[in-house]
């Protein structure tokens, strides 16, 4: 059984840089990339479905030119998301989890709001997108909530507690991690999900996210289903 | 630069059962692949070496025949490592870290107790054995720590110096053998030093692995271009 697959898309600069063309035109291509993938996971009938769309550091430590690319290229993805038939028709949850508040202008935090609340009550499937998320801050906040919620009262620390402080909370933990443009360095970032991956299984292809075909995406789906998840036992 | 290396030992009951052979000959047979290892972690002059020996689950969920025969072989395995001249003569300090103070038998808690104070002074080398580790045990003690103090400011050095592998450096490179076409992960481990790990996956079984593919890994890493985002 597959229910959630989270995708690190890596490989938009360095595919368009091979290309010669602005590094931003890889981000353009990547964020087609993402609508396909996401049509894809409906039909495959995928339930979580998880993108990382940028680490904080992502949008904070790179070129002005870039980063405000990307916010205005994110603005008008999710405009589009809002009024796409096929998040009502399947009736799609959206999630925006991240430190995005932190960094986002007050007209693209209007339109994210709105998103939410729109598809606030949906329960078929849900698409999350990490926006300004490190998966070590995200336990850094985790732990802040713990510390705070449990005061002066000793109270019980089990996994549970853990997840349910967590931004990610209403997510089932992760089965599937895809990342993209690994040319032979597999590798992890910021500590991605880093509760919700304890027993993922990997998978990394060497394919730059503008060039991952959602015939790909189903091959990943299927080599998925046919592995034997032992599980230590 | 590698500092920190990391090997999870996957395929030592696949490899056993491969050969019609019982489980804990796989085990036996790994546990000699884990001497010649150390050799060429101390040959590289890698500075820190942490070995995965066993989830919390492998030593308290598996056959009773299975979990005795592993006790078994950890204990020969640390007191040839207590008379080892390698580990004085190289300086190497010995951790283990884990719940194993929970299951283990009072013999094995004593030699591993004096291997870990016969090197607690030295500091060329850092050897850390993981037995009955699981990361999600780990983290789960960390934040249980961090509650106990009183008005704390949460931050990145306060989890790091709650966990257990505290005095460790963030891990460079993950090995794990026994990947046949699944690559993963399991029971979140390290998952705090692993934030920015690099991976190498092998479809070698543990007892097949040898020095040879492990120098091969390391020369493979030491060439990879780390863009840590940028």
């Amino acid at each position: 059984m597959l229910s959630h697959i989270a995708i690190i898309p890596d490989g938009n600069r360095r595919w368009a840089k091979r290309r010669g063309i602005p590094l931003n035109e890889g981000h353009r291509i990547g964020a087609k990339t993402t609508q396909k993938i996401f049509e894809k996971a409906l039909e495959l009938k995928i339930p979580y479905l998880t993108f990382w769309a940028a680490s904080y550091d992502n949008l904070i430590q790179r070129s002005k030119n870039e980063v405000n690319f990307l916010i205005k290229l994110i603005t008008e993805e999710f405009q589009k998301l809002m009024d796409d038939a096929r998040v009502h028709q399947n009736e799609v949850k959206i999630r925006i989890l991240g430190r995005f508040k932190e960094i986002l202008p007050p007209k693209t935090l209007k339109i994210i709001e709105k998103l939410i609340e729109k598809t606030e009550k949906y329960k078929l499937f849900s698409l999350t997108f990490l926006l300004a998320y490190n998966g070590t801050d995200e336990m850094l906040s985790a732990i802040r909530e713990i510390v705070r919620f449990a005061g002066k009262r000793a109270i019980k620390v089990s996994g549970d507690l853990i997840k349910n402080f967590l931004w990610t909370k209403d997510l089932p933990p992760v089965d599937l991690v895809i990342r993209t443009g690994c040319e032979g360095d597999p590798h992890n970032s910021a500590g991605f999900m880093m509760w919700h991956t304890a027993y993922s299984q990997y998978y990394f292809t060497k394919t730059l996210f503008p060039d991952f075909t959602p015939k790909e995406f189903e091959k990943v789906v299927k080599d998925f289903l046919k592995r034997e998840r032992r599980l230590g036992k | 630069m590698i500092k920190h290396l990391v090997l999870i030992p996957d395929g030592n009951r696949r490899w056993a059962k491969r050969k019609g052979l019982l489980s804990w000959q796989g085990h036996l047979e790994g546990a000699k692949v884990v001497e010649k290892i150390l050799e060429k972690v101390l040959e590289l002059k890698i500075p820190y070496f942490t070995f995965w020996g066993g989830s919390y689950d492998n030593l308290t969920k598996r056959s009773k025949t299975e979990i005795k025969f592993l006790l078994k072989i950890y204990e020969n395995y640390f007191k040839r490592l207590l008379e080892e001249k390698r580990i004085d003569e190289n300086k190497v300090k010995i951790n283990v870290f884990g719940r194993w103070e929970g299951i283990f038998p009072e013999s094995l808690k004593k030699i591993i107790e004096r291997t870990i104070e016969k090197t607690k002074n030295y500091n060329q080398h850092f050897f850390s054995f993981l037995l009955a580790y699981n990361g999600t045990d780990e983290m789960l003690d960390c934040v249980r720590k961090i509650l106990r103090e009183k008005k704390v400011k949460v931050n990145e050095n306060l989890i790091k110096e709650n966990l257990w592998t505290k005095n460790l450096p963030p891990v460079d490179l993950l090995i794990r053998t026994g990947c046949e076409g699944d690559p993963h992960n399991s029971a979140g481990f390290m998952m705090w030093h692993t934030a920015y790990s690099q991976f190498y996956f092998s479809k070698t079984l543990f007892p097949d692995f040898t020095p040879k593919e492990f120098e091969k890994a390391i020369k493979d890493f030491l060439k990879r271009e780390r863009r840590l985002g940028k």
